[in-house]
């Protein structure tokens, strides 16, 4: 037995492991039980007058059968059905036996059982009945060419011989069943064993999906208390900048009497400085809404040459001031834009307003164009330049290009962050296109000429500020 | 006949602003501080037009003046919202509310003595 256990456990190294474990099974039991076999018939033979080609059939099936079963077994396509055919054959071959013991009882049962017994552990009961038919058939056929010659007297030799392989073959198919059993037990401890380490990674799985769904939340959150904080304190900075403004311009208005020429030039400072920082708490108000995604665009078809024109215009008194030449080139016939036309005069204010504010002498240049599907609208200056370094710096929050530059241009440094913004939710771009230090700058805002995606003209309603119903 | 404004503002600043406004332009004004003393005032002196604040203690300005649209009297008075705000669906809000008109702060006194004028007289104003 501790033979077969290493044979088999040979077996297990050896072989690949796409041998079917019937087939493996199959032949440990035939090298065993083969040889077996063949000996209780060779007592039997031995006393009686055989043929040669007899004894080498016997051999044949001892020695040789077991490892050609199993080579045809492991290169059939179907390696469970080959091993099925050969345990027919092998039924077969154990009924011709009856006739070679000459139908004596003992080893006709011992032979019998013992083929049975191996088959039906093989193939259940499919198997033990086609093994039971195939086996009668031949024991039948056998016994009418014998002319029903049955021998009554059996030597002691053939009877020990029988006991002895019964004996030893159940106990073969006993460990075989012994260690299939072991298997399956070992088997299903693995199972459990890896199916609880998969139980295990799931939960921390989970737990780190919730951890993360949290962590988003917990940022959503954050980002929402911002945005409203920010529209509160925007709301909280225009209250009381509402009366500044508002008074101011009443009184200039002379609601309250003539005012003295004196005064007016004082009071026209508070109204600039007012109007200054509502500027500065729109700036922030915007982007809180950008942020928040509450900025919509009022999309409707307009003019862009007459947009840009006014956008210009309404900088030109700073332009004069500081005695830079401010043109601007917007060819005829360009059709109609689609877009926010306040957004986008917004976004124009603020790159010609940087352009001025940034140059000290020369001149700023803004063109209109169509490139195939986009506006294009360009604004040249002979500024101070932008630095390689700072170039993606300019278009992020609270950012100007040099810091130490910040208090002279003033500004909030939010400018160019929103204007960003507003060209990419109509579905355009706002770039530097090119920028010389000491030569000036030149910034490309495009927008898409159907409008920003997901928003049709019919669709488009146009910009009111007061809406009636 | 003099027309009626009702201000309704709860920063007493910034009605003080709207009376000085439209007192000085000849408009007889009346005030209200909370959206609930609105409706009350609207429905006794039954106003030409209402400047109606939004952020309003209690009830807000929307639910305000939806309460005063709710009046057969008051249906067709005109109310322009004002709003510091000026978030995405404000306007929206003031419309599905009732409001005829919306402007948000800070305002010009000038522009908004404009935009009353017009509605009131149904004529532009005046060159000033």
């Amino acid at each position: 037995m501790n033979l077969n256990m290493l044979a088999s456990r040979r077996n297990d190294v050896a072989v690949p492991p796409h041998v079917h474990p019937v087939v493996r099974l199959n032949r440990i039991v035939r090298v065993v039980g083969c040889p077996m076999a063949a000996v209780v018939v060779a007592s039997v033979r031995w006393d009686e007058p055989t043929p040669a080609w007899i004894w080498l059939a016997l051999f044949a099936y001892a020695f040789v059968w077991p490892q050609a079963a199993y080579w045809l077994s492991r290169i059939s396509a179907d390696q469970k059905r080959a091993a099925h055919f050969c345990l027919i054959f092998d039924c077969a071959c154990f009924g011709a036996t009856g006739q070679l013991v000459s139908y004596r009882p003992v080893p006709t049962v011992v032979l019998s059982t013992g083929i049975l017994t191996a088959v039906t552990g093989v193939g259940g009961l499919p198997l033990f009945v086609a093994g039971l038919t195939v086996l009668s058939v031949v024991y039948l056929a056998g016994s009418f060419a014998a002319d029903w010659q049955a021998a009554s007297q059996t030597t002691l030799l053939t009877i020990v011989l029988s006991l002895a392989v019964a004996f030893l073959f159940q106990l073969l198919l006993a460990f075989q069943a012994f260690r299939q059993a072991r298997e399956l037990i070992q088997r299903r401890r693995q199972i459990e064993e890896q199916s609880a380490q998969i139980g295990a990674q799931n939960e921390a799985l989970e737990h780190a999906m919730r951890r993360a769904e949290e962590a988003r939340s917990a940022m959503e959150a954050a980002n929402l208390a911002k945005s409203r904080f920010l529209a509160n304190m925007s709301h909280e900075l225009r209250t009381p900048l509402n009366a500044i403004i508002g008074y101011t311009e009443l009184i200039l208005d002379a609601t309250y009497g003539e005012v003295p020429e004196r005064v007016r030039g004082t009071l026209q400072r508070v109204e600039r400085s007012g109007r200054n920082l509502l500027g500065l708490i729109n700036e922030v108000l915007d982007l809180s809404k950008i942020e928040a995604g509450q900025l919509k665009l009022n999309v409707a078809p307009f003019a862009l040459p007459d947009t840009v024109n006014a956008a210009v215009s309404s900088l030109e008194s700073l332009a004069r001031e500081k005695g830079l030449k401010l043109s601007t080139a917007t060819p005829p016939g360009l059709p109609q834009a689609i877009g926010d036309e306040r957004r986008i005069t917004q976004v124009v204010v603020n790159l010609v307003g940087n352009a001025i504010k940034f140059t000290d002498a020369g001149e700023v240049d803004v063109r209109v164009t169509l490139e195939a599907d986009q506006f294009a609208i360009t604004v040249r200056d002979t500024g101070p330049g932008v630095a390689p370094e700072h170039r993606t710096r300019i278009f992020e929050e609270f950012q100007q290009a040099d810091t130490s530059t910040t208090r002279p241009k003033g500004g909030s440094g939010l400018g160019l962050a929103i204007a960003k913004r507003i060209a990419e939710l109509h579905g355009g771009t706002l770039t530097l296109l090119e920028s010389e230090v000491g030569r000036g700058s030149t910034f490309g805002f495009t927008i898409p000429r159907a409008g920003p995606p997901g928003v049709t003209t019919a669709a488009a309603t146009p910009a009111t500020e007061a809406p009636t119903t | 006949m003099t027309k009626r404004i009702l201000v309704v503002d709860d920063n007493e600043d910034n009605r003080q602003i709207l009376i000085d406004l439209f007192s000085g332009a000849g408009y007889e004004v009346i005030e209200a501080h909370t959206g609930l003393d609105a409706v009350m005032i609207a429905t006794r002196e039954v106003p030409d037009l209402v400047l109606m604040d939004i952020q309003l203690p209690g009830i807000d300005g929307y639910e305000a003046t939806r309460r005063i649209k709710a009046q057969a009297a008051l249906a067709r008075t005109p109310v322009i919202a004002v709003t510091s705000y000026a978030l995405a669906g404000d306007d929206r809000k003031a419309a599905d509310a009732g409001c005829d008109h919306y402007v948000s702060k800070p305002f010009s006194p000038r522009a908004l003595l404009a935009k009353v004028r017009t509605i009131l007289d149904g004529a532009p104003p005046p060159a000033a």
